[in-house]
């Protein structure tokens, strides 16, 4: 049977995608405090986005996974901003 | 000989308990297929006694047998038992998981125990859905829909019946989980992705789609019940809500769900029709391609279930768009079953009988779906019997006559018995008169304007709501004898052969009914699934 590659995370690595995380998220709570209108929604939604990304590649190991499974969590992201895009077509346009 | 296959079948061996324990605690996938179908039979008589109801208070204007109130109670637990309970985990979860993974060559699903846990969840949800239309202050009378703000508004228990579907939809994601990995890991050797058969493949498109699109039911669901119990504004307009945001997200899951309850049908399909006309299936990556593309374009159309709620104009025509390009995967699928029967030995079977009546229905429903996707068109018939009868035409017409088909296709494999072919037949002729006598009257009367969801009518729909009551009775009792007639075959029914119908996909090359492992040695796959001579 084929052996599957092991990559192991140091210690290290955790900590600092932890820092990022607890820093994102103090960056969320922060940009409430500005009235940033119609950008409201984006702003935190990119905020988001670049969490989940750390999360999926770090804590679930997508960084060092096969392409194809890189291709499906990709494939995930492109329809939630299709269908993002396409709702929007709603309420930016009534 | 073959009484020993039945012998040392999966029906006979299981687990370390013997008789109805040995059910309950079996990870066969064939087993929890079995128990997942008989549960759905049970809901789909119950939803069907549901709608039988409605159909006799239909029968003459004005209030007959129920009140209005009870008739909205009526159609709202038809709906939900219907969708939720009946056609979602319909074909994926009952012969999925019977056929999937004999069909790519394996003795299991992935996670077999996570297999059981759906069916448990699944039985949890059920049982929830049912007890919601007597626990609280009255049967949900919203609709299958949930509409907001009337779903958080109204007195009636909504909140149990939207519980019920969002735990009903943790058991549809897990088996999306389990089909998606086990088709990825555990196909045979040499069974390449395009060596696959074609239901395997509707079954991959479909759990993608259950993984991905019913999580956002599950939160709209959420939102509801948190809207309800701490005044949280989401949809309700008097907080500060968009009743419209709750139709997106709706439909953001139910429209793609209609193509969970389709795409396993157009796959079942798919494997009769080179069986019974001894023919390699037309198309074959043309039928693999326009599965992928319908479940993929079919997350984009759901906005045309909303072309009148209030939504900008360039949403409605973006929608419009989009619904009538999906159109286009599914014509060439139906293109390609005609072309694979054309110059092919037809052999007119049950099985074959209900394929026909499947590709007239689906392509009555579809046909009006495009009546519906077109924006002009739809502001005349939105909301009328017309719907209801497209709706059917795609749901019963196609999906239900899928899962005819599919259990008069594999019946002998599953149970090791063949059924009566005369009163297959006479089943299939009865269901069918039975369904058009019912279902396509709503098509006239809702061009004509009779609305739907209504308990009382104007008299000059009588006629259609008449022979649509007649409909329903001829089709109960085509029902009627088909259960009569599979039941007594699954006991007592001639013995069957291994391939009593000459298919050539990896099911009917293993004993009927098949072992606990399936396999005794994992074939080793070297061309195609339909390489007919």
């Amino acid at each position: 049977m084929e052996q599957e590659h092991q990559h192991i995370t140091s210690y290290r690595t955790y900590a600092i995608v932890l820092t990022a995380l607890l820093f994102l998220t103090a960056i969320t709570v922060f940009v409430t405090w500005f009235d940033l209108e119609a950008l409201t929604i984006v702003v935190a939604m990119a905020i988001a986005c670049v969490k989940v990304t750390i999360v999926i590649s770090y804590f679930m190991h997508v960084k060092h996974d096969k392409l194809v499974f890189k291709l499906m969590v990709g494939m995930v992201f492109i329809l939630i901003l299709v269908i993002f895009l396409i709702l929007f077509s709603d309420y930016l346009f009534r | 000989m073959e009484i020993s296959a039945i012998e040392n079948s999966y029906l006979k061996h299981g687990t370390k308990y013997k008789g109805i324990l040995g059910w309950l605690t079996s990870t066969d996938h064939k087993r929890i297929g079995l128990m997942y179908m008989y549960a759905i039979m049970i809901f789909f008589l119950v939803g069907g006694l549901l709608g039988g109801l409605m159909r006799l208070e239909l029968f003459r204007p004005g209030q007959d047998y129920i009140t209005a109130q009870t008739y909205n109670a009526v159609f709202t637990v038809h709906g939900v038992i219907m969708i939720f309970l009946v056609v979602i985990p319909g074909l994926a979860a009952v012969f999925g998981n019977i056929l999937m993974p004999i069909m790519i060559g394996a003795r299991d699903v992935a996670f077999p125990k996570l297999n059981l846990f759906s069916f448990y969840i699944y039985i949890f949800g059920a049982i929830l859905a049912i007890s919601s239309q007597f626990l609280g202050k009255g049967a949900p009378d919203t609709g299958w829909t949930f509409y907001a703000p009337y779903s958080t508004d109204t007195n009636t228990n909504v909140v149990a019946a939207v519980l019920a579907a969002f735990v009903l939809g943790f058991s549809s994601i897990l088996t999306g989980l389990n089909f998606i990995v086990t088709i990825h890991r555990m196909r045979a050797p040499g069974m390449t992705w395009f060596k696959m058969p074609l239901f395997p493949w509707s079954l991959y498109a479909t759990a993608w789609i259950q993984l991905l699109a019913t999580p956002i039911v599950g939160i709209t669901l959420l939102m509801i019940i948190a809207e309800r119990w701490f005044k949280i504004g989401f949809f309700d307009p008097n907080l500060g809500g968009d009743p419209i945001l709750f139709q997106h997200l709706f439909w953001i899951y139910s429209h793609p769900a209609v193509y969970i309850m389709i795409l396993p049908a157009m796959g079942v399909i798919t494997e009769i029709i080179p069986t019974f006309s001894q023919k390699r299936v037309f198309g074959y990556k043309a039928i693999v391609f326009s599965s992928v593309a319908i479940a993929a374009v079919g997350y984009l159309v759901w906005g045309h279930h909303m072309y009148t709620a209030g939504m900008s104009v360039t949403a409605r025509w973006f929608f419009s768009l989009l619904t009538f390009i999906v159109a286009v995967p599914s014509a060439i699928k139906v293109f390609n079953w005609i072309s694979t029967m054309y110059k092919g030995s037809i052999n007119l079977q049950p099985p074959f009988f209900f394929t026909m009546a499947f590709i007239f229905n689906f392509m009555i429903g579809g046909l009006t779906g495009l009546v519906l996707g077109s924006l002009a068109t739809d502001i005349h018939v939105h909301d009328t019997a017309f719907v209801v009868a497209h709706f059917h035409y795609i749901i019963f017409g196609g999906m239900g006559f899928a899962f005819l088909a599919a259990i008069h296709y594999w019946f002998p494999k599953i149970y090791g018995r063949m059924y009566n072919n005369k009163l297959a037949n006479t089943s299939c002729a009865l269901i069918f008169g039975g369904f058009t006598l019912l279902y396509f009257p709503q098509f006239i009367i809702g061009l004509q304007g009779m609305p739907r969801r209504y308990f009382d009518y104007l008299p000059k729909y009588e006629w259609g709501q008449v022979f649509s009551f007649f409909g329903a009775i001829v089709l109960g009792i085509g029902i009627l004898i088909m259960l009569i007639n599979l039941f007594k075959s699954a006991r007592k029914g001639k013995i069957a052969s291994s391939n009593p119908w000459g298919g050539k996909t990896l099911e009917w090359t293993i004993a009927s009914p098949p072992t606990v492992e399936n396999f005794e040695e994992i074939p080793i796959i070297t061309e195609g699934p339909y390489e007919y001579k």
